[in-house]
């Protein structure tokens, strides 16, 4: 079954469209990421899910239930974190967790081994007597995906977490959302951050003026856009022209000699990572380093979308 | 420093040009005038002077919102700018304090003074109507011009001075209520200087009186009583108008030279947790604890409506009342009436009114902070209903008046005659028409304060009051009733009013309703 089935969606602010005609299928335990300039239609598409956008029209349906006929039954499935949140800042973290946990009807038997699971999970556990107001925000970040991780949902929705975050905090957002990942739940992620969202997720798409207008995973993605894939190489001995002979191996499109290493750029799936090794291995030079470039989703971005907004 | 002030004065009335709101507000304003010309109209048939009448009350409507926008508008001019964390800009850019002080302040004012020019062609119809000078009028406005920069100016004072909006806030409507009392504590003063014999013959009596005076004649209201007696010829600068604008130039001279002070060190400030003690109190029985099963109840009691060690504090002042009435009566009749039917009347006044209070200032809160803290959105994603939540939120606020109703219902029928009266008072359809009105008017704070940022109780208070004059027909229609159904019918009429609350308490619930969704989905 799909976690999340939107067909055909539109959402309208009166005249103007924000959101036209976009579909979506996501497996159970997928990481989709959403990507798109601001004013693309991410953020209502999210709310749609997320039972707060109640006027749209085409079919929503996360975990099987249809989002616009039970959406009390959706938000048990769920949990939403938006882009600008809001907490109780006069509370404290166990406060907070312990209100929300009630709010959700969660057992008053249950509730503190489940505060304390989620906490450890959020590495939120030393603050726990810490006015909300004292935390940082990437651990108030942590806390809102404490709260909706508090009735165990199927399917998480974040709508740019990692907004506004330092660079250890997005790394400890990465972190958590990886280990979110690995206990199967469905995670639907609008960011910015392209790289991390291609480290991340198992499958993407690309938004722009309410259309989607790529779907499928990173590597779809990459072969269907013609983009190429570079390895890092550094060697220590060797032919001379090594170089060449890198040019002449099937699949290989592009050698590039840089001072201390050769840039080799190949079409995704026109070439094994490990054949590339093997025929230089193969040629009597002694690999230092071979490092695969993550995918560069910001070319991928900027050569699906034009800048413009709906 | 004019360049600056220019940029700050010119952003501000692009800014009010461009909302909506703002013009929509000025139109609502002819209309009420439009409609108290009517009303005056209609009036001639029946009374005398309703060019009078109708200028009268248009004056003191304008007074008290004027107040309400001192409450409300001026005395938010910097706490916004502190709040939103954009004074320091504001600082960088090379405006000295008097250049912001003036740009922020001087626009707010001269929005509240269009508000006054666009009635002034329909106030001069009240020469036609008859019963009014233009002398009168022109001292009128002059009045209310003076009241307006002393407003403006306190509520400015405040803004420099308190480090939020809400409290800015609190402590102008307090200042307000102070100064309503001038006239009291004027003539007070000057009883008791003469009392002592404190007379003008001598320069420090003549001063003591002049001064007592003054505070005496400080008040616009006062000074609307004077100005629409007949045959008013006075000069238009009264002693109010003196007084009112130089209090508000001392005023504003104070906001400049506290500007420094109070704006130097605006680093970021712990949320206070209200009355909510802290887990590692010593007294932390009296603390939140743990969350009970409705988790919105627990919460809207412990951190909206101070929780149970406000409760005690309030169940200590409600018990104590009576005593201090009592003690008061003893005072002031030597204990005559000790233990009376109208020291236990005193007592259930003071208990209803203590809670029209709580309630009020319950309802001006229960959705606010929700808005203020942006977090209705996590409220909206509970599986629950919009109603639930909103229901649960109200539970959590009205278990707080538990100390005045336990006082009310508990106490107030165990004190001499007071099962008596209580019996009669909830039979009376004049107290649950009371009651309507108090409905509407909580309502009616509730829902504004999921529009507006401050101000929703006294912008209530302000709609209720011109609504009430400008539509007097519900008024009417509730006398009517009381007095047409006679004592035999009583229940009716009260079973009239109880369906009437009902219908009333379920359009707005429709409307606090649709309003949360709107206000979650942003």
């Amino acid at each position: 079954m799909l976690a999340i089935d939107v067909q055909d969606l539109w959402v309208r602010y009166g005249k103007f469209a924000a959101v036209k005609g976009i579909s979506l299928a996501i497996p159970r335990g997928e990481v989709f990421g959403f990507i798109g300039p601001n004013g693309a239609g991410k953020s209502s598409t999210i709310k749609v899910l997320a039972t707060l956008q109640r006027k749209f029209e085409g079919t929503a349906r996360l975990g099987g239930v249809d989002i616009r006929q039970s959406p009390d039954r959706v938000r048990e499935k769920m949990g939403y974190v938006p882009d600008s949140f809001g907490v109780y800042e006069d509370l404290t973290v166990r406060e907070f967790l312990h209100f929300f946990a009630a709010a959700y009807r969660l057992p008053y038997s249950r509730r503190q081994a489940v505060v304390d699971d989620v906490l450890q999970l959020t590495d939120l556990a030393h603050k726990i007597d810490a006015q909300v107001d004292s935390l940082s925000r990437g651990m108030k970040q942590r806390l809102s995906l404490a709260r909706v991780l508090l009735h165990d949902p199927e399917v998480l929705l974040l709508d740019e977490p990692a907004s506004g975050l330092d660079p250890r905090a997005r790394i400890e957002m990465r972190e958590l959302l990886k280990a979110l990942k690995e206990m199967g739940k469905t995670i639907l992620i609008s960011s910015h951050i392209l790289h991390e969202l291609a480290q991340l997720c198992t499958q993407i798409g690309i938004l722009e003026a309410g259309k989607l207008v790529a779907q499928g995973s990173v590597a779809d993605i990459y072969r269907r856009l013609s983009i190429l894939r570079i390895v890092h190489v550094q060697v220590g001995g060797g032919p001379t022209d090594l170089a060449d002979r890198l040019r002449g191996f099937a699949g290989v499109s592009q050698v590039d000699e840089q001072a201390d290493r050769f840039a080799i750029r190949f079409e995704e799936g026109s070439l094994e990572l490990e054949d590339l090794h093997d025929f230089i291995h193969g040629q009597g030079a002694r690999i230092r380093m071979f490092q695969a470039e993550v995918m560069d989703m910001e070319t991928a971005f900027m050569k699906l979308t034009e800048g413009i907004t709906a | 420093m004019f360049a600056g002030v220019t940029a700050l004065m010119t952003r501000s009335f692009r800014l009010d040009a461009r909302q909506t709101p703002t013009h929509l507000f000025r139109l609502a304003f002819v209309v009420f005038i439009y409609f108290s010309l009517l009303s005056a109209q209609a009036q001639a048939m029946m009374f005398g002077a309703p060019g009078l009448r109708f200028f009268h009350w248009t004056c003191h409507v304008n007074a008290v919102f004027l107040a309400l926008a001192g409450v409300s508008l001026f005395s938010t001019a910097l706490t916004e700018e502190k709040e939103e964390n954009t004074l320091g800009l504001l600082r960088m850019t090379g405006l000295n304090p008097l250049g912001i002080l003036l740009g922020k302040s001087t626009s707010r004012l001269v929005q509240v003074l269009l508000l006054l020019a666009v009635q002034v062609p329909f106030t001069f119809l009240s020469i036609t109507l008859g019963g009014i000078t233009m002398d009168q009028i022109v001292a009128a406005y002059a009045a209310l011009i003076a009241f307006a920069i002393l407003v403006a100016n306190v509520g400015l004072l405040h803004s420099v001075v308190c480090r939020s909006g809400g409290t800015a806030a609190g402590m102008t409507f307090m200042w307000y209520i102070l100064y309503c009392f001038c006239w009291p504590i004027g003539n007070g003063l000057i009883l008791e200087l003469n009392a002592r014999g404190v007379t003008a013959t001598t320069p420090t009596g003549s001063w003591l009186l002049a001064i007592a005076g003054w505070i005496r004649d400080a008040n616009v209201h006062a000074a609307i009583e004077t100005i629409m007696v007949t045959g008013f010829a006075d000069s238009p600068i009264s002693s109010q108008v003196i007084s009112n604008t130089v209090v508000g130039a001392i005023c504003f001279l104070l906001s400049w030279s506290l500007f420094d002070i109070f704006t130097r060190n605006l680093g970021p400030t712990m949320q206070t947790r209200g009355f909510a003690l802290r887990p590692t109190s010593r007294i932390r029985f009296l603390s939140p604890g743990r969350a009970w099963k409705g988790g919105l109840v627990w919460k809207d009691f412990h951190f909206i409506a101070g929780g149970w060690p406000l409760q005690l504090v309030k169940l200590f002042l409600y018990l104590g009342a009576y005593p201090a009435i009592v003690a008061a009566d003893m005072y002031a009749n030597y204990g005559t009436a000790f233990f009376s039917e109208s020291l236990t009347a005193a007592y259930l006044v003071v208990l209803c009114v203590g809670l029209v209070i709580e309630i009020a200032l319950l309802s001006s809160r229960l959705f606010h902070d929700e808005v203020k803290g942006q977090t209705m959105s996590s409220l909206l994603m509970l599986p629950r209903s919009v109603a639930d939540i909103g229901y649960s939120k109200a539970v959590g606020c009205l278990l707080s008046l538990g100390p005045a109703l336990v006082c009310l219902f508990g106490l107030g029928p165990v004190l001499p005659d007071g099962a008596r009266l209580l019996a009669e008072g909830l039979t009376q359809p004049g107290v649950w028409a009371t009651v309507l009105g108090l409905v509407i008017f909580f309502h009616l704070t509730a829902l504004l304060s999921l529009f507006v940022k401050w101000g929703a109780l006294p912008l209530a208070f302000f709609i209720m009051l011109v609504s009430t004059w400008c539509c007097p027909v519900f008024a009417f229609a509730i006398l009517a009733l009381i007095e047409a159904v006679g004592d035999e019918s009583r229940l009716i009429a009260v079973l009239g009013i109880w369906l009437a609350i009902a219908i009333v308490s379920f359009v707005f619930h429709m409307m606090i309703g649709a309003r949360l969704q709107e206000v979650g989905t942003q």
